[in-house]
Order: structure tokens, then sequence, then C-alpha cells
């Protein structure tokens, strides 16, 4: 992984990395990948990906559920004006 | 150089089921902002979808009225983005295995286009940008979507909107989205490419999002064909991006800087399970689907004798049709399609406004109603003006056929009473007879009238102005 | 001890308040070292532990549940109790629901003591990635309680509280359970409903108990392993636990896997091969096996892992819940800030990793390739239990770490969990239960595995094991609260 594919998947990951953090993380990944890279190493002759368990078309009727009061949905927002969650475009 | 205009449109249409697609809540269109919410629509931690059961029924009448294929086995997998409108973060949708596949449809010129797949997904929140804030409403967020996605099969525009009518009328008819534009739930983005006409491959595409109107494809398909048309001839490439388009300028341009840089990191949903449809559950969904919109106008057209454009006007409406198919379901003369089509399109739809309602068609005469009225027609016992005052009357005030026409009404008139009548009309009505006389000879009109008013419009009218013409014949 | 105390409760011998009482006072002396706690919920266990006291005073039955005080990892939504995950960005964040299994202890009144710590996001094994610190092993505070599930593990040992609810995406209810001398029930996938469940790699996440004794885990799995619609890979329990502990053990065959034994220290080693002798007394035949594929688990894990985290951690972009940093030009800024003052480093790095193995041009190299060796996993661990009931193994290579020892290497301290991610990644269930300690004291644990669904058979022979040998592996060692005792 070099620098620019990091940041690269820093903004896919929307994290920002600090310029002085850049060396530390790149050797740290580098680290990890090389060990992940082994899998590569495992010979598996079967190439269809089994299901973990047995379950297929677990469904749900199509009936309708209460929802919940509008003053519960928003009871975490950091921000909310008249029933929205509410965010500045830009704030200094 | 001629160039070679290809276009593909991938449409979202909303479904109509009662609840979202993951979650029990209302999938209502109104509403005040963040009340059709729950934990799973606004993606709190911990949380987990439950697939709608309606969805995947509604999905594959959609694929079949499309002439699609459909898989055995498909699965969910998440589409990763961040964006405010996306409580996960990521939207369940399909990648490689869709529910649909591999289907197609046929437009009036009698092309092809191609349906590569039909997935479904969950739709996103609402933003709305007000004095540099943005205000978020997650109403719609878990809505269920079908994306119905075209090869690139389309040559001009006309056809691509062609196409969308059509769509939107497919779905409407078999119940599984009302299609409105305006209110979002059909949408489409609309792939863009050129190409000179001596070329084989096709040119490099860009993708117009979010077409909300026919008339801004229209603009937004010229306007970019345009573009690319000018690059390629002064030399350039056509870069693949995804554009928006600008109403107000009427112009296309790109969408996404580079933090919006889009790879989406498909994988498998693993808080869902496996979709496993049987073969005889798409058979038993194909049986319940009813005639779709293009083969019940060409049996209008071809069975009833209805000229084309009313056959359109009758056919576009589900409810309207079925109206109008349990009316006529006894008739035993053909000319009775006609009276029945004429009825409805002169009539019922002279009392609607809006499309919305010719779509629910609520009117108080029922189609037994219908059906008894259009029999007196046939049998002659009354006659169209008598028909039209009648349901007229039935569509006011709900009233049956026989609270409105009596018994007596409907003995037929002696030729002995007519012409009683008819003296009686030249009796009382000396203005008119004057004018006649003195050789206005329109004024025979009045005295029919009066003639029909008496007769509460039993009289045959012909017959009634021959009558009246020899009496002032002889009285002159 | 479950049972004791309800004895202790259905006898009068205390109420459900003074009991409660007890354990705060206790909590309250104590976690002042062992930071065991994050959250305390007093108003809902005193209300709880009065209804029981009510409905005792009437002479009503209780159930063995009824009125015991208990705890939960701070990953398990907790409507009207802050839910942290241990993560800065989710600090003040109180869910408007309940986990389901919260739902089921409620619903057999159970009282909650609070929400205890664990690694940021259930990312670790030490329990020191914590937004709050990390937790102390209550048998040497300078180590480490294990991780993820640290918190519960060092107040059940530590005696404040009856039992607990943890996690387990890669050994994290087992390792921490193994560290502190308990016994740690990773469920078979689908066991236990994830509904309320923080989700980490919800392909990989299960809820178990971590219980001072077999009985105890069997008591509390019984009460939580319920179907629920809520949680579309869920199929509950196959049967009720309980009435198969005292099973006979004399026809079992448990396996033995060399690619298990080939990390472990060696008093790790001698103990757990002991506990074979033992099982060989008590009737049981050794079988050996081989699941060669077991060495690539580790690597599949972390991109399975890493890859559905980085999917789950997406929404903790600062609208809807959670911190927010100010200061942005716009949302992408709003959000990157947020996330990357909000998330801690291992969080981070697993983040970026994840991203990374699913990435246009990585993705068959990795995730693709990490799910079709996990399929072959799956089919190798089915047909191990072909020719074995049970796989017997250490549960880590090691006894507990000194406190600050992990975060050098993140290769090394992946390590630890060698012996515990092959299961979730094979999805089947597995428990680990105390076999012996360590020269510094520290204790010793072993972990067995059964084929899917198999609780049952796995807390009968862990149970067994307990009778035969006294139960000489759990040892008091805090003035917390116990029922021999009051």
């Amino acid at each position: 992984m070099n620098k620019e594919e990091l940041y690269d998947i820093a903004i896919l990951s929307k994290l920002e990395i600090k310029e002085q953090d850049v060396d530390e993380i790149l050797k740290d990944m580098e680290n990890i990948i090389s060990f992940a890279q082994k899998i590569n190493d495992a010979k598996v002759l079967d190439e269809t990906v089994e299901d973990l368990n047995d379950l297929e078309n677990i469904l749900r009727e199509d009936e309708v559920i209460p929802s919940y009061p509008q003053e519960e949905i928003l009871k975490n927002a950091k921000t909310k004006e008249d029933g929205f969650f509410y965010l500045k475009n830009t704030e200094k | 150089m001629n160039y070679d205009i290809v276009l593909g449109l991938e449409t979202h249409v909303e479904l109509s089921t009662k609840t979202k697609i993951f979650c029990g809540c209302t999938t209502a269109f109104k509403g005040e902002a963040n009340t059709h919410c729950c934990p799973i629509c606004i993606g709190l931690p911990g949380t987990m979808p439950r697939l709608n059961k309606e969805v995947l029924h509604y999905a594959i009448m959609a694929g079949l009225a499309l002439n699609c294929k459909i898989a055995k086995y498909s699965k969910m997998d998440r589409k990763n983005y961040v964006y405010p409108d996306l409580p996960k973060a990521y939207q369940i949708s399909q990648h490689d295995k869709p529910l649909c596949y591999d289907g197609h449809v046929t437009l009036s010129n009698g092309r092809t286009i191609g349906i590569e797949r039909i997935h479904i997904e969950e739709d996103a929140g609402k933003l709305i940008h007000e004095g540099g804030a943005t205000y978020v409403d997650y109403n719609r967020g878990g809505v269920p979507l079908i994306e119905i996605v075209t090869k690139p099969d389309f040559r001009d525009v006309e056809e691509a909107v062609e196409y969308l009518e059509l769509i939107q009328l497919t779905m409407r008819y078999i119940g599984v989205s009302d299609c409105k534009m305006q209110e979002g739930s059909l949408r489409c983005d609309v792939n863009v490419s050129v190409k000179p006409s001596s070329q084989e491959e096709l040119g490099t595409r860009t993708e117009i999002k979010n077409m909300n109107s026919f008339n801004n494809i229209r603009k937004a398909v010229n306007f970019e064909t345009n573009r690319q048309i000018d690059v390629l001839s002064s030399g350039g490439k056509v870069i693949q991006e995804t554009m928006r388009f600008d109403v107000e300028n009427k112009e296309t341009s790109p969408m996404r800087g580079k933090e919006d840089a889009q790879d989406y990191r498909y994988f498998k949903e693993p808080d869902l399970v496996r979709i496993h449809i049987e073969e005889d559950e798409v058979l038993k969904i194909k049986e319940s689907l009813p005639e779709l919109y293009g083969e019940k106008l060409k049996r209008y057209v071809e069975e009833f004798k209805l000229p084309v454009a009313d056959a359109k006007l009758l056919v576009e409406y589900r409810k309207v049709a079925e109206f109008f198919e349990e009316s006529t379901k006894n008739v035993k003369e053909i000319e009775s399609y006609k009276n029945c089509s004429n009825l409805i399109l002169s009539m019922i739809f002279a009392k609607f406004e809006t499309e919305t309602e010719k779509e629910e068609f609520k009117i108080l005469v029922s189609a037994e109603e219908m059906e008894k009225l259009l029999n007196l027609i046939e049998t002659k016992k009354i006659r169209n003006n008598m028909a039209k005052k009648t349901l007229d009357e039935m569509l006011l005030t709900g009233k049956k056929v026989f609270d409105i026409i009596s018994e007596d009404d409907l003995k037929g008139l002696t030729d002995e009473e007519l012409e009683k009548i008819c003296s009686a009309a030249v009796e009382q009505n000396e203005k008119a007879v004057k004018d006649y006389m003195s050789g206005k000879v329109k004024a025979i009109k009045s005295l029919v009238g009066f003639v029909m008013k008496e007769t509460k419009g039993r009289a045959d009218a012909n017959l009634a102005e021959e009558i009246l013409v020899k009496i002032l014949q002889q009285k002159g | 001890m479950i049972f004791k105390f309800n004895e202790l409760l259905k006898n009068r011998k205390i109420s459900s308040l003074e009991l409660t009482k007890k354990y705060f006072d206790a909590i309250k002396e104590m976690d002042k070292t062992l930071n065991s706690y994050v959250c305390l919920s007093e108003d809902e266990a005193f209300k709880t532990a009065k209804l029981v006291d009510e409905k005792i005073a009437k002479g009503e039955e209780i159930d063995l549940l009824e009125g015991l005080p208990f705890t939960l990892k701070d990953n398990i939504s907790t409507k009207g109790i802050e839910t942290t995950c241990c993560s800065k960005i989710l600090k003040g964040y109180v869910p408007i629901y309940d986990a389901f299994v919260w739902e089921k202890l409620k619903e057999k009144n159970a009282v909650l003591l609070g929400k205890t710590n664990m690694d940021e996001f259930a990312m670790g094994s030490t329990c020191e990635t914590s937004c709050f610190k990390g937790a102390k092993n209550p048998h040497n505070t300078d180590y480490v309680p294990g991780g993820s599930s640290g918190g519960v593990s060092a107040a059940v040992a530590g005696g404040l509280c009856a039992y607990g609810l943890g996690s387990d995406t890669g050994g994290s209810i087992r390792q921490p359970a193994s560290f502190c001398g308990l016994v740690g029930l990773k469920p078979t996938y689908g066991a236990v409903s994830r509904y309320g469940l923080v989700a980490f790699a919800s392909s990989l996440d299960q809820i178990g108990p971590i219980t001072t004794s077999a009985r105890d885990a069997a008591i509390v799995f019984d009460a939580i392993a319920q179907k629920d619609i809520q949680d579309s890979t869920n199929k509950g329990a196959k049967e009720k636990t309980v009435p198969h502990l005292n099973d006979p053990i004399s026809s079992l065959k448990i396996g033995v896997a060399k690619e298990f034994f080939s990390y472990g220290d060696e008093e790790v080693l001698k103990h757990v091969n002991e506990a074979l002798k033992t099982y060989e007394k008590m009737g049981a035949t050794i079988v050996e096996i081989s699941l060669p594929l077991v060495d690539y688990a580790l690597m599949v894990y972390y991109i399975i892992a890493c890859a559905e985290a980085s999917s789950n951690l997406g929404r903790y972009d600062g609208i809807r819940y959670g911190m927010r940093e100010g200061g942005y030009k716009n949302f992408h800024e709003m959000i990157c800030k947020t996330r990357s003052e909000g998330f801690g480093k291992e969080v981070k790095r697993r983040i970026l990793l994840g991203t990374y193995v699913l990435s246009a041009g990585f993705y068959d190299a990795y995730y693709k390739k990490a799910q079709l060796v996990r399929g072959a996993i799956v089919k190798e661990f089915r047909d191990a239990f072909e020719k074995c009931d049970l796989i017997l193994t250490p549960t880590a290579p090691s006894t507990a770490f000194k406190a600050g020892f992990s975060s050098l290497d993140p290769i090394l301290s992946y390590m630890a969990d060698v012996c515990t991610v092959p299961i979730n990644i094979a999805g089947v269930a597995a428990i680990s239960l105390p076999c012996g300690f360590d020269e510094k004291g520290l204790p010793i644990g072993m972990q067995l595995i059964g084929p899917n669904f198999s609780e049952s058979r796995l807390l009968n022979v862990a149970n067994m094991f307990e009778e035969e040998t006294n139960r000489c592996y759990f040892k008091k060692v805090l003035k917390g609260v116990y029922p021999d005792e009051l």
C-alpha cells in the first residue's frame, strides 16, 4: 500500500489521516495486509461460498406496525429543528 | 460525420406495499417529518432488517410483466456509501444475483428493448437544503424500490420516453406502484453515449442522475448528446462520469468531486438470509397477473372495434377498464361496446379533474347499473340522450337506473300518442309556429324539443319532426 | 451460584432489594480498582428488585433469574440506559429500544446493575481499547481481564454481579472467561438473537453468558436462546440445556487437533492435557483429528470481520446520534472529523483494512478468497464432528496479559485469538471453562467445541468436569457478593 492508496481508502472510510500519522498507519497496514495475504496460500478445492446456516426466505408479512413518536426518533440527535434532523452545512 | 445516440435507462419504481421493505413503518407519502420512522429505518445501532414478503411478490409481478426470468436463488447485498440521507451508510440492495433478469418490452415502432435486470432495494431519506443548513427527514428511508435496468437499446430519446410511459402504465396496471413522477415514485437515471455511425462498438457513457419528468429527460439527453458529439468531433474523449441536470440552466454537469469517489464495496448482507423462489410459485404469480396494458389495448381495438384513441383512454387506468369490461360482459350487440365507451369517456370522465381521480375511479354508479342502462339502449327502450341524462343523474345522486326511469317511461309511444303530443306542441307554441311559417325552418327544433320534454325523451326525435312538419304543412 | 441465590431469595434469607444494595456497595468500593462498570442503572435495578420482593411477599413463585442482579456488556442496547460500546463516538447515546436478550431477562425481572466495560466496539482482546480505560483482572489487577467482554468477566469474577452477558465475534466471551477463571459460552451462530447487539461483524457476532459455573451458563442460555423474528438469522436453541446437565458422558468421543496445540504456553498445554486425562478417567475416548485449514482462520477472520465492521461502523456520522465534531466546511469534512475524533486507533485500523479488502481491485484476492476458505473451514469442522462429539483445545495460548502489553504490534495481539477465532468462522458452538492456574496464580481455560446447536452437550460435558473436579478451579478472589457468605 502506498500513500496515495491509503488516502483513497481513508476517503472511502470517511476518516481523516493526519500527515504526522501517515507513516505509522502505513506501516501498520502493510503489516496487517501482508499477514492477511497469506490467505492465498490456502488450498480450497470448492469454489462455492457456503451459507453459514440453512435458513432461507425469512420474511415478514406486509402489516403496518406503529412508528415511533417523532421526539423519540430525534432524541439522540445533536441538533434538530421542526421535527427534522438538522445540520449546518458549514461550521467554524 | 454522423453520430448514433445510444441510451440505456435505470428506472426506480417505488412499490406501493403498505409497509417499508425492512420494517413495519408505513409507506404513506404524506406525513410530518420523521413520523414514519422506527429504530430500524433510522439505522440505530444493533437494529436488523426484516424483509417484507410483499416486496418480493410485487417485484416478481413486475418482472413477469416485463417478460423477465425469475432467479431461483437470489440474495441481498450491501451497497456502501456515506451520505446524510442514508442512515446505515449502506443501502441494502441486490448486486450480483438480482431477483429478475433477462426480460424485454416492445415499443410501438416494433423495436425490442432488452431488460437486463430488476432488483429490489430500499429508498433513502430526504434532504432539504435551506439557509445554509440541511434538514433530514427519514420518512422515505426504507420505502421499497425496484430498479429496472435496460440494455443500451434506445436509439433516441423519444423511444426512452415511450418506454417510461409503458413502464408507468404496466406498473400501475399490475398494481405494484402508482408511478407518480411528481411524487418521486418513478425516477430514472439515463445512460447516454454517442458513437460515429460507422463504428460498431459503443462509446463511453455518462450517467445523468435522478430525472423526474419526461420533459427534463428530453432536455437533458439533448444537451448531453450534443455535448458528447462536440467533444468527439473536436477530437476529445468523453469521460465516464455521473452528471446532474440543472433544470434552470438546462444543462448537465459532473456531479462528484474527489471526496465523493464511488466504490460501493458490495458484499452479501449478513443480516438477511437467502431468497429462494420455486418455479411453481412464479407460475402462481404469473396466473394471478391481470391482462397487461398492451394485450388489453389490442383486444379492445380488435374485439370491441373501438377506435384506438378511445381504447387507449379506457385501458390507461386499470379500474376504468375493469368497469368497462364488467359493464359490457353480457352485451349482445357490438355497438354496445362503443355506447359504453362513449358514456364513460363523455359523461364519467367529465366528472374528473385530475389524473388521480381517473385512476381511483370512485363513482356512485356500479357496473351492474351501467349494464342495465346499456341493455335499455341495446333493446332500443331508451335512446342515447335519455341514457346520458339518466347516467348524469345516477352519477350525481347514486340512484339506480330504475329509480330514475319508470315503467311508463319504457313503454313505447304509439303513433297516435305521438301525433297527439305533436298537435299539442303546435297548439301551445304559437311563436315557434309563427316563426316556422314565416320561413324560419329552424324553429321546428324548439317544437321537437317540446315533444321530447313531454315524452320524457321516449319519442323518436326524427319521427316527431316528420309528424310536426306534416301538421304544419296541413295547417299552412 | 444462581441456584443458591434463588434459594436465599425464596426462603427470604435476603430480599432482592438488599441483595441489589449489597452489589452496588461492593461495586462502589471495588470498582474504583477493577473499572468493570461504565454505567450503573440503579433506578432500573431498585425498581425491579422491589417488584420481585413484592411478589415474594405475596407468596408468588419466582423464576431462577428473578430478582437476581446481573450485568450487560455495553454493546447491548438498553432503552433509557446509555449504550456506548465504550467508544467516544457513542458517548451520551441513549437507545430508544431494547435488545432481544435484555427484553427476555426483563420479562424474568432480572435486576440490571449496569453496563460493563469492553474493548471499543468489541475490537480487542484486552479491554484496553475502551474509551473509559481498561478493566482489571480480579485475580491480579496488574493484568487485563481479557477482551473484548473484559468488563463482564471482571465483574463476574470480582463478585460484582451474579452473571453477565457478553458478545463473542472471535473469542470475546471465551478468552476473558478464560483469563478470569470463569465459564463463557459462545452459542452457535443463530442460537441467540443479535437484535440490539451493536454490530461489529454481523456474520460472526453472538451473545452469550459469562458465569461462575456451567450450570449458571445453562440457566442463562435457556433464558435468552429463544427464537426471535427480529433477527432473520436466528433460529433459537434446539432444546433446554438445564435438564441435560448431568447426562452421562461415558460414551463421549473428544477430538484433539494438533493445530490447536501448536501455539500454547507450556503451562497452559499442561493443564489442558490434564483435563483431557480427567475426561478419559470419566470414560471419554480421545480421538486424534486434524483441521489443517484452521491455520488460515485468523486471516479469514481479520478479512471478514474488518470488512463487515467497515460497513457496520459507517453509520456513525454524527447526524442521528452520538458525538459530532465542530469546525467543518461541508458534510464530508464533518463526518470525517467526527469519525477521526470519535473512533480509537484500533477501530480506525480495522475500518481501513475492511474498506481496503472490499475495494475494487482487491475484493477477489481478499474478501472473496476469505469467503471461500471460510466455506472450507465450515466443511472441515462438519467432517471433524463425524469422527468425534466435541473438540477440546486451550481457550487461549496464554494466561492473562500484563496491562499495557498489547497495542504495540497488532499482529502479535491478534495471535492471542488463534484458538477461538476458528469457531466463529465455522459458526459452531464453544464453551470455555477453567482448568487450572499458572505459576502466577492466573486462571487457565480450556475450550470445548461442539457442532451446530450442541449447547446442551457442551454445557453437560463442562458441568460434569466441574463436578468431577469439585469446582476446584473456581476461586473467589475479591470481597464481592457470594451466596455462601450471606
